[in-house]
């Protein structure tokens, strides 16, 4: 062990463990070692018990590059959290997998369950459809790594569940305890030389890697959340899918009880019960007027417990996590990805043959480049104004994959231009296709002449928020879809209330009686309730949207009520 | 090496303590507090053997605590460069292989084990096998109980480092021992 420098005779301490160099057991730590240049500093095993220099991390990668191309394999560093599974710590789960009459037992029943020693809580685990099938595919192409922002003792555990015999990662996994960082992923943690010109990650998050090249990014699998984003075509603007990309983008890798969310759009049924019940209730308080208060107050209980039984019966039917099979199961990304894989690997050692050299980001370049080429993206009204647009994901997105973007106003006024909804961007740069813009224009023009304009303004794709006002908006303009005039409807309730306050007051002039004013809080408190449904339901058109959310921390939680 | 010695610990006990189980706190604290300690000076304290003197107690004039100087027997483990021992894989990597010697732990790198011994990175569990000379398969890995020779120490404030080697002769997996 001797750099050009040192007499040969001089040990280098090119690897250190805990202060002492392995080679010549001398003690290296205190500040009497000024010898900077061979200090060793980077972290190369999973614990950090031993530190090696630069000079012995590249020639370790070297020596494993070497061992890979005789085996003819990549490097893979899997992601876990939302990749390869969905974790929850929501009892319900654990409930309804005691639970054989339960609907959703049967897609509940190779979910897998663990504890951590650190507290007593329940873990549920539910694999991507496929994975075991992913794995043992993807470890004949490629080495397996594990690379997961939960700590060490649930990357284990999860380890245990996808790979029992610990044949597939063997001792590649590393956990945020080791990583160094909860923010952020480093390819040069695993890597620290040349390594990362043979690896490819898969993640379902692009920014921790800070969009690095070597990045598959997979649509987050979301067993647990809104299953209607996975059933649904990424039409209809699609924007189920980017609600998970919102929500993912907020917490990374982290285990979050599931967001609450029928995502079922509201059947007509239902909502012709939410207006019979409006009606009854219409019809009850305009027979108050004509009755005693005591047979009004009854009537208008027996009406309200009516409306409450119509509601929970509502929301029975909508909230699918009740009487219907719920969890499906039919995610197909791990097979796109694993076609993604073959091929990158294909190519990558086809150039090798050819060319005794090869970079794997090269060749995931050459694939992306090939998505978007040709096209010419314009990001009008989506990067902030003062926001530097190349550091925007958007700009990124489309030049990663190999679309030109220029701010042409004009273009808009010209034919033969698509004028898109971001998400056409953001579900392309999942899926590695160009996806037909149809299905994401935005073609409002008829209904609101400036509506291109301003939802496209409105909508920073940075700020969560401001993306959810902007998707209110559109729920507004689909409210007809559903085949119910809604805004007739909220109309027609607003002057019912109108008109009952007034009714109040003369009945409160006539009688003072208390009990009376008691039952009218209540029925303003049931009107509320009521019009709040009114609010999921539209949001249920489209999904989730962020009030419902925000209310129902976890999907399970509100069906107990 | 393993040695007996006599040491001192002084434990300050809290009056709710002053009664007639006073000795037997004070033997409970003994043993909570310096059992699997590690003093750079005499190593790890694996166990005290008895107690010579509890002392009288002190009572201090500003808290109330009684302060007791107690002097004890332990048996303490302290390696020594050149030393050999006898221990316990607990990880292999493609660097080398960790080692437990009771508390202490020992890094032996892969230039400290026999050139036969190669790394197998496919291996599950990871480990180093070859033959040796008489056609003996020889397998390290995690669980193996193996001979070392210790290079080298660090103490740190809690705790012991030691580099050890293996590549010698009567080093390493011992058959049938």
């Amino acid at each position: 062990m001797s750099t050009g420098l040192a007499p040969s005779d001089e040990c280098s301490h090119d690897v250190v463990f805990k202060g002492l160099c392995v080679m010549c057991s001398k003690d290296v730590s205190g500040p009497v070692f000024g010898n900077s240049g061979a200090g060793a500093t980077i972290n190369m095993t999973v614990d950090g018990r031993i530190l090696v220099s630069q000079k012995a991390a590249e020639r370790l990668e070297r020596e494993t590059a070497e061992r890979l191309h005789k085996e003819r394999k990549l490097s893979l560093i899997l992601d876990l959290d939302q990749t390869v599974i969905h974790a929850t710590v929501d009892p319900t789960v654990g409930e309804w997998m005691n639970d054989t009459n339960n609907p959703s037992f049967p897609a509940l029943t190779n979910v897998f369950k663990f504890v951590l020693p650190e507290a007593p809580t329940v873990y549920y685990i539910k694999l991507r459809p496929g994975t075991f099938e992913f794995l043992e595919k993807a470890s004949k192409l490629y080495e397996l790594h594990i690379y997961t922002m939960g700590t060490r003792n649930y990357a284990e555990a999860v380890a245990r569940i996808i790979d029992p015999q610990r044949r597939l990662f063997n001792d590649r996994i590393l956990s945020r305890d080791e990583s160094g960082s909860f923010q952020e992923k480093k390819i040069s943690r695993l890597f620290p030389g040349e390594g990362e010109r043979m690896a490819v990650i898969v993640d379902d998050r692009g920014d921790v890697w800070g969009w690095c090249r070597n990045l598959i990014r997979i649509k987050p699998y979301d067993f647990f959340v809104g299953i209607g984003d996975i059933n649904e075509p990424l039409g209809a603007n699609g924007k189920a899918a980017a609600n998970q990309l919102k929500q993912t983008g907020v917490l990374p890798a982290t285990i979050l009880p599931a967001s609450s969310s029928s995502s079922e759009s509201t059947t007509p049924e239902a909502q012709q019960e939410i207006k019979e019940d409006i009606l009854a209730l219409v019809a009850t308080e305009t027979a108050a007027l004509t009755e005693t208060p005591e047979v009004a107050a009854k009537h208008l209980q027996e009406t309200l417990s009516q409306i409450q039984q119509h509601a929970i019966h509502r929301q029975e039917v909508s909230r699918p996590l009740k009487d219907r099979p719920v969890l499906h199961d039919n995610d197909t990304e791990l097979e796109e990805i694993m076609q993604r894989l073959e091929r990158i690997h294909r190519e990558y050692f086809g150039m090798l043959d050819e060319e005794g050299d090869c970079d794997v980001r090269d060749v995931m370049d050459g694939l992306r480049k090939r998505v978007l080429r040709g096209c010419e993206v314009v990001l009008s009204g989506v990067v902030p104004v003062g926001f530097d647009q190349r550091r925007h994901d958007l700009y990124r997105f489309a030049t990663i994959f190999g679309a030109g973007t220029d701010k042409v106003h004009k273009a808009v006024k010209q034919g033969g231009i698509h004028v898109v909804h971001p998400d056409w961007l953001y579900h392309t740069a999942i899926a590695w296709k160009r996806l037909p813009e149809e299905s994401y224009r935005l073609v409002k023009e008829k209904s609101r002449p400036t509506s291109a304009n301003a939802s496209s303004t409105q909508t920073p794709m940075g700020s969560s928020a401001d993306q959810s006002e902007s998707l209110d908006d559109e729920v507004d303009e689909q409210v007809n879809i559903g085949g119910i005039d809604w805004s007739a409807m909220d109309a027609e309730i607003e002057a019912e209330m109108d008109s009952s306050d007034e009714d109040e007051n003369e009945g409160e002039a006539v009688e003072k009686d208390d009990d009376d004013f008691d039952v009218w809080a209540e029925i303003e408190g049931a009107m509320g309730d009521l019009e709040e449904d009114e609010d999921s339901s539209d949001g249920g058109v489209d999904g989730e949207d962020g009030k419902k959310r925000k209310r129902s921390p976890s999907p399970f939680s509100s069906s107990k009520k | 090496m393993l040695f007996l010695k006599e040491l001192t610990h002084t434990i300050q006990l809290h009056p709710s303590f002053f009664g007639p189980h006073l000795r037997e706190s004070l033997r409970k604290r003994l043993f909570d507090e310096v059992e699997g300690t590690c003093s750079g000076l005499y190593g790890y304290i694996i166990s005290v053997i008895e107690i010579v003197e509890l002392g009288k107690g002190v009572l201090q004039t500003s808290s109330g605590y009684a302060e007791f100087e107690i002097k004890y027997k332990a048996i303490v483990f302290k390696p020594f460069k050149g030393q050999v021992v006898e221990g316990v894989v607990t990880t292999v990597n493609r660097m080398g292989f960790f080692a437990d010697v009771g508390p202490l732990q020992v890094f032996v790198s892969a230039h400290l084990i026999p050139p036969f011994l190669r790394f197998d990175p496919n291996s599950n569990p990871p480990n180093y096998s070859g033959e040796t000379q008489d056609m003996q398969l020889i397998k390290i890995e995690k669980g193996e109980a193996l001979r070392i020779r210790i290079l080298g120490t660090r103490v740190d404030a809690t705790e012991i480092f030691a580099i050890g080697t293996i590549k010698e002769d009567y080093l390493g997996p011992q058959p049938d021992a």
